[in-house]
């Protein structure tokens, strides 16, 4: 058999064929077209519409939170958040704050009694790592008339004065003892109001905390007068 | 008459067993477009009802309501996010002043302390003495605070010398708190 009358049989089989099932053609035409439209249109249209329902959920989410922060907000006094704000913010200065660490020296010094021969400032670089690093501080190396008893003191009035500070190093001789305090400051980092989130009040733990820390001394600008040893010796000036 | 052998009976049978076949398939192809006109005039449906809602307005109206209270918002917030990183803080810090009191509280009054140092939670106490007792009374002292985990983790004499001309013993001790 030649290659031209297998095709003749192939158009011959395919016209009656057709002719045999002509009338299955229709209906079976509709069901691709309707399965190709489901599976083209009506899935991704289903999809659109359950992600709106979620972004709606979350709206109402979002607009109750809204809703109940601002009635919380309402509640708070604002005589009280403003003296808790000041006194937390004094503990953990925002950014190194040269005056509060002075000012709580001079207070410490003036309270135990013990008399400062100088200091020194250790600024370290203002990098961004470094800002960014858990507990950045400021570090300040302290030389006092006095052995490690008066040096001691001195550590005693320091640690109930606020901002917070940590003694990195002592080395105390007979006469004299340097002193090395870590001064922390946190930066408060910019952030976008997340209305999604509801506004946690401050826990019992944190309100004694806030009351532990008024109790600290909080000294004043006006309070700076560092006993020095000498007149010349007054680092401030 | 067998019926077995008669092809047109059997042509007929063939005839009708097709045009069944032809309804059941029409009527599938039917139930599919109808199936495909409802879910679609549902989605529609839902979808109408889905942008009917008020949503964005009372969005608006709620975030304009809040507006002025934006500042003490933040400020709370900032006094939230300071209790927490002064607990950690104070969670980290050690009291320089009580271990060091503590430590020295411990020294009987014959012993001078001649040089302290204190760094990275290691103190090194160099002190002097006319007499071994007191060292020694100072030592067990250390040691009862070390056993009794206050305070100090480890303890070492690092150096105890004798000076037989001032008649006095110097001893250099390492705490690790």
């Amino acid at each position: 058999m030649d290659d031209l009358s297998r095709e003749h049989i192939d158009i011959y089989t395919i016209k009656f064929l057709y002719r045999r099932y002509k009338s299955f053609v229709i209906p079976f035409l509709v069901i691709i077209v309707v399965i190709l439209l489901f599976v083209r249109l009506t899935v991704p249209a289903i999809q659109d519409l359950f992600e709106g329902y979620e972004k709606q959920k979350e709206s109402r989410l979002v607009i109750d939170n809204i809703r109940q922060n601002l009635n919380f907000i309402k509640t708070i006094d604002d005589s009280s958040l403003e003296s808790q704000f000041k006194v937390v913010t004094k503990a953990l200065p925002p950014e190194k704050d040269f005056d509060s660490v002075l000012n709580a020296i001079s207070d410490s010094s003036n309270k135990s009694g013990v008399v400062l021969s100088g200091f020194k400032f250790t600024v370290g670089n203002l990098s961004k790592e470094e800002i960014e690093s858990e507990y950045p501080s400021l570090n300040l190396e302290l030389t006092l008339d006095g052995d490690a008893e008066t040096a001691n003191i001195f550590i005693g009035s320091l640690a109930k004065t606020l901002p917070l500070s940590e003694i990195a190093k002592v080395s105390a001789q007979k006469d004299s003892s340097i002193v090395t305090i870590e001064f922390f400051y946190k930066p408060v980092k910019a952030s976008i109001n997340n209305d999604s989130l509801p506004i946690i009040p401050i826990s019992n733990k944190g309100l004694e905390l806030i009351d532990n820390m008024s109790a600290l001394n909080i000294p004043q600008a006006s309070d700076i007068d560092l006993p020095v040893s000498t007149p010349s010796a007054n680092p401030f000036f | 008459m067998n019926e077995n052998i008669n092809l047109l009976v059997k042509k007929d049978h063939n005839v009708l067993k097709e045009q069944k076949k032809l309804k059941v398939f029409r009527l599938i192809a039917g139930g599919f477009l109808v199936a495909l006109l409802l879910t679609s005039l549902a989605i529609y449906l839902l979808n109408l009802q889905l942008s009917n809602t008020s949503l964005d307005e009372d969005r608006e109206s709620a975030l304009s309501d809040i507006l002025p209270f934006r500042k003490k918002e933040a400020k709370f917030s900032i006094v939230n996010n300071r209790i927490d990183n002064i607990s950690k803080v104070l969670d980290k810090k050690l009291d320089v002043s009580k271990i060091v009191d503590t430590i020295l509280a411990k020294a009987p009054d014959e012993i001078l302390v001649d040089n302290l140092e204190f760094s990275e939670k290691k103190i090194s106490i160099k002190i002097l003495t006319s007499s071994l007792k007191s060292v020694d009374e100072l030592l067990n002292n250390l040691v009862d605070m070390a056993e009794k985990k206050e305070i100090i983790k480890d303890l070492t004499l690092e150096s105890l010398d004798v000076s037989e001309l001032e008649g006095s013993y110097r001893a250099t001790i390492k705490i690790g708190i």
